[in-house]
């Protein structure tokens, strides 16, 4: 790949990321539908390693773990390392046993949203009061999970236009 | 799978990622701050955070309009009533006056509380998480005198969170629906004197998705009305007293049966907010 296409795919997946960041971190706290926020960066970042491959994936995920805790107003730290292992995994499945499509995309996005509530709700079930239970915790994440689900779909067509640009970059 | 996966470049990303982790654990453990990545990461997003926060807070008023454009029309209803009502009524003018007054004087935080010091701040941006109510200021330590539990009001003495954490340059702010928040209060009054008694008011997480937090474990002999008023008691000396939390909206029996819980309304919906004050320094009376 030549130095100036490398560059200009840096800069579309940085202004990509920008772009979800935008909406997760400063749009959408703005417009809660239903009181909920929809995960946007850890999809961006399972789809980027989709069909970018393990590195372009596992440095997409570092940065978006980065936005990721930033707009959770948390020190960086905890979707940092996940979502840096979760572009790895992703990227490196892809490389190997997985077929990048729609369906592949859709099933990943949702186990990694299913991990990223889990990886949210762990303080709370470790300090489980009488007020915090699994089953006060349980219907923000199944709505938080299909919410962020929903807004994958949109996000797909941006991934994947990346994704055939690269390729074509690529030869 | 293995082969691709454990190479050298993989294990530099996996390394990077964990060391900015391991940094921030670090400054966590030693200096119970966010850490210098935390910080370089908030100062380099911060441009993006101050012009999309306007934008966004722009599109969440227009949002907000159509999305409880229901209850506005109950509201407007609600008090189309109520003005008819009052057309209807002789007013007696002094009364209203008096009133006035006296609320003005409950109000005016300044007048009320010589002491305390305010400083304006402005809000970066709200969490988006759904587990917790948060949201950043662009005070920290290097540009503000800002600490930890910090009180943060508007400027008509509401109180609206406490600072939980302090950066360099921005802190962020748990509001007051967090499941962290807790003060203690008086219920029906601003002083001892007028109030039916003190609780603790807190966040909820059920609560919080509808902008609510509760008053737990009400005394058996304690009794709260609905539309009772609930204000900062001072008691622990963690907040100033006097400032207005919010408005009693019902009184419900837990599902077990045991004890009673009150519901209440912030005075302030956090997202429209406009005028934000962090209290430095006060002081409560004896």
């Amino acid at each position: 790949m030549k130095k100036k296409s490398l560059i200009i795919l840096i800069l579309l997946h940085s202004l990509l990321l920008m772009v979800v960041y935008v909406f997760q971190g400063m749009i959408f706290p703005f417009m809660r539908l239903n009181g909920l926020v929809p995960l946007l960066l850890p999809t961006a970042a399972a789809g980027v390693a989709l069909y970018e491959g393990r590195d372009i994936g596992g440095i997409t995920g570092l940065f978006a773990g980065i936005l990721c805790d930033i707009s959770f107003n948390q020190p960086v730290g905890v979707f940092t390392v996940f979502l840096t292992i979760t572009g790895l995994v992703v990227g490196a499945l892809a490389d190997t046993i997985v077929l990048r499509g729609f369906i592949t995309y859709y099933i990943i996005t949702g186990i990694v949203l299913v991990v990223s509530v889990f990886v949210q709700v762990f303080p709370f079930l470790i300090i489980l009061d009488n007020n915090i239970t699994i089953f006060t915790l349980l219907p923000t994440a199944i709505e938080q999970t299909i919410y962020s689900l929903i807004l994958a779909l949109p996000i797909w067509f941006f991934i994947r236009a990346l994704g055939n640009w690269t390729d074509k970059l690529k030869g | 799978m293995k082969k691709v996966l454990l190479t050298k470049r993989s294990i530099i990303i996996a390394s990077i990622s964990l060391f900015l982790a391991l940094v921030t654990l670090v400054s966590a453990i030693a200096f119970s701050s966010a850490g210098p990545v935390t910080g370089v990461a908030n100062t380099i997003t911060r441009p993006v955070r101050a012009l999309s926060s306007t934008v966004a807070r722009t599109f969440g008023n227009i949002f907000a309009s159509i999305y409880r454009y229901e209850e506005l029309e109950n509201r407007y209803e609600e008090l189309l009533r109520s003005y008819v009502r009052l057309q209807m009524d002789v007013i007696d003018t002094a009364a209203i006056v008096e009133e006035n007054e006296s609320l003005r004087m409950q109000l005016d935080l300044r007048d009320r509380n010589p002491n305390m010091r305010l400083e304006q701040v402005t809000l970066e941006s709200m969490n988006s998480d759904n587990w917790t109510s948060t949201f950043t200021i662009n005070r920290g330590y290097a540009n503000s005198e800002v600490r930890q539990g910090t009180p943060v009001s508007t400027e008509y003495g509401v109180l609206i969170g406490q600072v939980s954490e302090v950066g360099a340059t921005s802190s962020v702010v748990i509001t007051v629906l967090d499941t962290k928040f807790s003060a203690a209060a008086f219920v029906g009054g601003d002083t001892r004197e007028d109030a039916d008694g003190t609780v603790t008011v807190k966040g909820d997480f059920l609560q919080m998705r509808n902008g609510l937090l509760i008053i737990d474990h009400i005394d058996d002999d304690l009794n709260i009305l609905t539309g009772a008023s609930v204000f900062t008691s001072g008691l622990g000396g963690v907040f100033p007293s006097g400032l207005h939390v919010g408005e009693v909206v019902a009184v419900d029996t837990h599902a077990n049966g045991i004890g009673r819980y009150a519901t209440v309304r912030p005075s302030r919906d956090i997202e429209t907010v406009q005028n934000i004050f962090i209290i430095i320094d006060f002081e409560n009376p004896e």
